[in-house]
């Protein structure tokens, strides 16, 4: 089910209605009733994995209790296995394949997978939705068990409420079980203030979405369908506004999931801060999917000796923890491109930091002058690795940037609406406003606790920009494709 | 609590009251270049693809036909390749765009192999559903109301503030009340140029060639067509026509469908429904793009369609 649908509209209300009605004991019941029907909503077999992940890691987890070291590394390896097997299948198998076919190409060999399989081929495997999201999740929950972090929960039902969670099952943010278990089972007492914060936040990710996400993923769709197009400003345009639409897409739907779960008292963690403020790259992926970054960072980049050991070490982890980034989002050559440009920022930022804080004081730039240029080139590189991010080819993505660059003409109105044009740029500029100022966390500041005569004009405006400039297309978020 | 619920079902009703002026006042002027096609009754239909959207008039075909008392209005329910190519999906549209109570009306089928290509093994039902879930026909309920909101609410998805000031639509095309999309090539604001006309050309040419590389001739759209024949055969008169392209098309769409012709003129002599073919006549007609006709094209084929089926009924 998404967010941004009719089906959700009354979805919500009903389960936090049903939460509040039944008693404490039997709200997990709902809960995980409420997810299950929320995520297998159009395809009920996707519950088939889900189940699976959720079932293999319960009992990994409690078999872990008092067995001997080795016992607890057999039942680790079976929850990785079981959990990364399946991502690998339905989201690497046919990437995979197909790159050792080209392999074997390359060196003229030539292999198709009918030859090896008959009709059938693994591009036909389907991605079961969030299955990158709640894999994580789970692995994190036997890690922790078997780190000795965390007790393994032996209400099944709980366990199970916390890997399917409805608001954060598809997209994030990727929860740990020490964070959420224990808050899905507070006796939680109706909180109007609470609820009504959620709901601003639910409110403000809606706008996000369809008002601006997918106005400027309009302008971002015809860019990017046109790579070798000679208008060179279009393509710049372009990119910086896939930029900032995967940002208030994916921004959006933190603030839905965040905003629905507080309605039933959880509170999630934050998955942004303010992104597009960040002063150089390493900065940026600080504050860029947190939820994410953290997962990566506790349990692959610190095993990996993290930054303590040699500088060669810490390159090597660097680029290990990118390439891993890429692949986690898409199973294509693009992703792992992406990452892997990002890694090479970010060492070349480590590696040259104290020469370049030498240089600066030598020539007597300014604190803000630094931080002025560090954003401009930091916000720039992650604009054009983003055109990996978005093309559907890596020759597309080079056409892209190589177009972009060849200054033929000044036409940027692709879209042939000038209005449409200068409303997203406004757009953007209101939200990052408004982002620099309260953060992505507490838009809810906006409206409660100001006057009625604010909170009732905030209403009266939202309800016009919704019903004017919502675009009425019912885009599913990008993110739903990890 | 009782103070926030009311505060609450307030918001909601103050939305959906804006939301439906909005979508009220758009039904009352320009929606899209489809939505006059799903606004009346219909005693007679034109149906195909975009080539027949734009290619023939159902004006002129009403009136060379006057004296042989055909049922009135005829529609022109062409849509195009995406949104009408023959299926169950357009069969049932066409059973609720029909008056029902006529049974001397005129029909039109418009025949080219783009209608009847579907993705490479894909099964009868799961083209049925994807036919269903992304074309027009599949989303509206209400093929046949004025105003259609049905219609708006599921496929409109411009910003509602175009019902307030005159919608920026491409300025080319007029769609008529009886579902012809003219297209003017010489328009108040401007022209289309040669320059326009090849650039539209290779483009559309290019998107051709892509799709119908993995696409291929769906058994299941051929029986489709053949119910619909059947079926509009009970209520009148039916003619199967191959409305003409630009040599480059005619080729493409023979590669793609080599026996397409011959497989036409086999399904006519079996439904006993004259096929009009004009794959003789490329290049006679004008069209903007190679092969679409602007309004002078339209309007010339569509005078001498008309003619040829006035004689064929007058020698019957």
């Amino acid at each position: 089910m998404l967010f941004n649908s009719f089906e959700f509209l009354i979805f919500l209300p009903v389960i936090v209605i049903g939460f509040y009605l039944i008693r404490h004991r039997y709200r997990w019941v709902w809960l995980l009733a409420g997810s299950y029907f929320f995520y297998s909503f159009h395809k009920p077999e996707l519950l088939i994995l889900l189940l699976i992940s959720t079932v293999t890691d319960y009992f990994c987890g409690l078999k872990m209790v008092g067995a001997s070291h080795k016992q607890k590394k057999a039942y680790l390896t079976l929850s990785l296995v079981v959990n990364i097997g399946m991502l690998f299948v339905f989201k690497y198998l046919a990437f995979f394949t197909n790159s050792v076919y080209e392999l074997f190409g390359f060196f003229g060999v030539e292999i198709t997978p009918e030859e090896n399989f008959g009709t059938y081929s693994f591009s036909n495997i389907m991605l079961p939705v969030g299955i990158s999201f709640y894999t994580f999740q789970t692995l994190s929950y036997t890690i922790d068990i078997y780190r000795g972090q965390i007790k393994p929960e032996k209400h099944f039902g709980i366990f199970a409420l916390y890997v399917a969670f409805f608001p954060q099952l598809v997209a994030g943010p990727i929860e740990r079980a020490s964070r959420l278990i224990p808050q899905l089972k507070e006796n939680v007492k109706v909180n109007l203030p609470n609820i009504k914060k959620g709901m601003v936040l639910i409110a403000w990710g809606l706008l996000l979405k369809v008002v601006v996400a997918d106005r400027l993923g309009i302008y971002v769709d015809k860019a990017f369908a046109n790579p070798e197009s000679p208008h060179g400003f279009s393509l710049i345009l372009g990119a910086v506004f896939f930029m900032f639409q995967i940002y208030f897409d994916f921004s959006a739907y933190t603030s839905i999931a965040i905003g629905t779960a507080q309605t039933i008292g959880v509170e999630l963690m934050q998955n942004f801060n303010r992104p597009m403020f960040a002063l150089t790259v390493a900065d940026f992926w600080k504050r860029w999917h947190i939820s994410l970054m953290q997962w990566l960072r506790d349990y692959l980049f610190f095993p990996l000796g993290g930054s303590r050991g040699t500088k060669a070490q810490t390159v090597r982890n660097i680029f290990i923890l990118f390439f891993i980034v890429g692949l986690w989002h898409g199973a294509s050559w693009t992703f792992v491109i992406w990452g892997l440009l990002n890694a090479l920022l970010l060492v070349l930022e480590y590696a040259t930091a104290p020469t370049r804080k030498k240089v600066f004081i030598a020539i007597g730039l300014r604190k803000r002058t630094i931080e002025l240029m560090g954003w401009t080139f930091g916000i720039s590189y992650i604009l054009i690795t983003l055109v990996f991010f978005r093309a559907t080819s890596l020759d597309n993505a080079i056409t892209y940037i190589n177009h972009m660059f060849q200054f033929k003409s000044l036409h940027v109105n692709i879209l042939e609406n000038y209005f449409e044009l200068v409303l997203s740029c406004i757009l953007i500029l209101l939200v990052q406003t408004i982002h620099y100022f309260k953060g992505n966390d507490k838009i809810y500041e906006l409206v409660i606790g100001k006057p009625k005569h604010i909170r009732w004009s905030f209403y009266i405006a939202y309800i016009f920009i919704i019903a004017l400039f919502a675009i009425n297309r019912q885009n599913t978020f990008i993110y739903f494709q990890f | 609590m009782k103070r926030f619920f009311i505060k609450l079902a307030l918001f909601t009703i103050s939305l959906i009251c804006v939301y439906g002026f909005l979508v009220n006042k758009l039904s009352e002027d320009y929606v899209d270049i489809y939505y006059k096609k799903f606004t009346q009754k219909a005693s007679g239909l034109i149906i195909g693809i975009s080539k027949a959207s734009k290619g023939i008039n159902p004006a002129i075909i009403e009136k060379k036909l006057e004296e042989l008392n055909y049922d009135s209005p005829i529609i022109n329910f062409a849509l195009n390749v995406n949104n009408s190519p023959f299926g169950e999906v357009y069969f049932e549209a066409i059973k609720k765009k029909l008056n029902p109570k006529q049974n001397n009306q005129l029909f039109i089928i418009a025949v080219s192999p783009g209608a009847f290509a579907a993705p490479q093994n894909m099964s009868p039902e799961d083209i049925y559903k994807m036919d269903k879930k992304r074309t027009i026909l599949g989303k509206v309920n209400q093929v046949a109301a004025n105003p259609n909101y049905n219609y708006i609410l599921n496929t409109y998805e411009q910003p509602l503030y175009n019902a307030l000031h005159p919608y920026e639509k491409w300025t080319f095309d007029e769609i008529h009340d009886n579902g012809w999309l003219e297209i003017v090539p010489v328009s108040k604001k401007d022209t289309i140029s040669e320059i326009d006309t090849k650039f539209w050309k290779s483009n559309i040419l290019r998107l051709f060639s892509d799709q119908l590389g993995f696409q291929e001739v769906s058994s299941y759209r051929i029986d489709s067509f053949t119910k619909i024949l059947a079926y509009l055969k009970s209520r009148g008169d039916a003619f199967i026509v191959h409305i003409p392209e630009d040599q480059e098309f005619y080729e493409l769409e023979n590669k793609f469908w080599p026996t397409f012709e011959k497989d036409m003129d086999s399904i006519s002599n079996q439904q006993n429904i004259p096929f009009l073919n004009y794959s003789n006549r490329i290049g006679h007609f004008k069209t903007y793009d190679g092969l679409h006709f602007d309004s002078t094209g339209a309007t010339e084929f569509t005078k001498m369609l008309s003619e040829d089926i006035y004689n064929y009924l007058e020698k019957d």
